[in-house]
């Protein structure tokens, strides 16, 4: 199974490249060598998870392989393998389709068309998985699900008290950002899913670089979440708001 | 809440409203309950100037039960004090046989009340919560409430200068055996100001120190 699926991705990887459709981030991605530049295909199946064979999930992916380079698809793919296959370990209900879409689009917000936004780049992510889920037809139950799923991925504590599916989707890309829960997944399973989606050298400087080139014209969305320790990292100007000092210091203390 | 002016609102009045104060009153000290009412006041005041849509008696009980998380009921518990007071509000709406869709409104506004950018765009429960609790912890939107609104709200339920030192106390006291649970969010700050021993994590040293790294570089 593991050995099927990685040939099918190089396969699909040579035909992407022979199309001219392989999307790079950056210099990093472009330097990657071709067997790394695997690309999830509906129907691929990694330790007995598959990668949903719908319409809906084949414009997801293509969406997103489109828009978002291939350093952060990868990133989305795997986060989807994890989740999923948490979800069935622990026996959890959950649809997965929408969980599919959803780790395609939570990081979203991330690409260069949300240059000018000010909002929290999880909210830009959320927005769009609604809108892509409404035009095609899906119940605004479920979009809202999403939505939810997406724009609480970085919140810690608060997703895993909500439905499975935001519990998920928090859990897959804690496990693929910093190894949360990295020993809850079997050796076989972790194998099978870097066979087929590795991480890539220098992923943790990497990841942080894509967070702060698309976070540093909206510093101030990162205040108060784990997301401005990024931003301090990267930036040595950056200031780190105190919510003590800014209670102490507030209207309410000044008068005015 | 009568003001002379024409935002006034007033604290919702029937049985639900009454009982949620009684619980609150009897559970909390009166730092915490007279900070709850003031959310309230603050969040249907800009709820009403906003035109936003909201069920006064839901926001109510949402202001009245968002820092129910902090009291010494849950010293034992391990999970964000937030969560814990969205438990509890659904405990008590749910024993009210109140809608489970209205259920979850107060459950994820107790929830994210502390969570910057993202209430806003949810129900209007959720966000004006939030920007309540934002009003009367740190004077977020000050501006937006006329002298008249400030003094009427604060004449029924007074906050007194010290309050931002005496809420801080009671953040630290909520939350200290629980450090984990700040990871990744504001709260932290509270225990780092309390405790010059706190150490805050760096979200950073966890990916950089992540099972993934060491292993490729192992």
């Amino acid at each position: 199974m593991k050995s099927r699926s990685t040939v099918a991705a190089i396969c699909a990887a040579v035909a992407l490249a022979v199309g001219g459709m392989v999307p790079t981030l950056d210099a990093h991605a472009q330097a990657q060598p071709t067997f790394n530049q695997s690309t999830a295909n509906a129907g691929d199946e990694v330790s007995g998870v598959k990668i949903p064979d719908s319409k809906l999930a084949r414009d997801a992916a293509q969406l997103i392989r489109d828009s978002e380079g291939d350093f952060l698809f990868q990133h989305s793919t795997r986060v989807y393998y994890w989740a999923a296959l948490a979800g069935k370990r622990k026996g959890l209900a959950f649809d997965p389709e929408l969980l599919y879409v959803a780790s395609m689009f939570h990081d979203f917000g991330l690409t260069a068309g949300y240059g000018q936004s000010h909002l929290r780049y999880e909210v830009d992510g959320a927005n769009a998985a609604r809108d892509f889920l409404r035009s095609h037809g899906v119940s605004e139950a479920n979009s809202q699900m999403v939505w939810l799923a997406i724009a609480l991925h970085t919140t810690n504590g608060i997703s895993a008290n909500l439905f499975p599916m935001a519990a998920l989707v928090a859990e897959g890309a804690n496990m693929d950002l910093v190894g949360a829960g990295y020993d809850d997944f079997t050796v076989a399973q972790r194998s099978a899913v870097e066979a087929a989606h590795p991480h890539p050298p220098q992923f943790a400087e990497d990841f942080m670089q894509a967070l702060y080139d698309s976070l540093k014209h909206r510093p101030e969305t990162t205040q108060g979440t784990g997301l401005a320790d990024v931003m301090a990292y990267k930036d040595p100007g950056f200031v780190r708001r105190d919510f003590s000092k800014l209670m102490r210091n507030s209207h309410w203390a000044t008068g005015k | 809440m009568q003001t002379n002016g024409k935002p006034s609102v007033k604290i919702p009045d029937s049985k639900l409203a009454r009982e949620v104060t009684e619980l609150i009153r009897d559970t909390e000290d009166e730092l915490l309950f007279m900070h709850s009412a003031r959310v309230y006041l603050w969040g249907a005041l800009l709820g009403e100037r906003k035109g936003v849509t909201f069920d006064p008696e839901l926001l109510y009980v949402a202001a009245m039960f968002h820092d129910i998380g902090l009291t010494s009921i849950y010293h034992e518990s391990q999970l964000r004090f937030e969560v814990d007071g969205a438990n509890a509000a659904r405990d008590f709406l749910r024993s009210h046989r109140i809608a489970e869709a209205d259920i979850d409104k107060v459950w994820n506004a107790v929830a994210l009340h502390t969570t910057p950018g993202i209430p806003e765009h949810m129900h209007g429960e959720i966000a004006l919560l939030q920007a309540g609790a934002g009003m009367d912890v740190a004077g977020r939107g000050f501006e937006e409430f006329t002298d008249e609104e400030r003094d009427a709200v604060i004449a029924a339920y007074p906050r007194d200068p010290g309050f931002a030192n005496r809420i801080i106390d009671a953040f630290y006291h909520g939350m200290k055996h629980r450090p984990g649970s700040t990871f990744g969010t504001f709260n932290d700050d509270f225990l780092a100001y309390k405790d010059p021993e706190f150490v805050r994590t760096n979200v950073c040293s966890i990916i950089l120190n992540s099972n993934w790294e060491r292993r490729t570089t192992r």
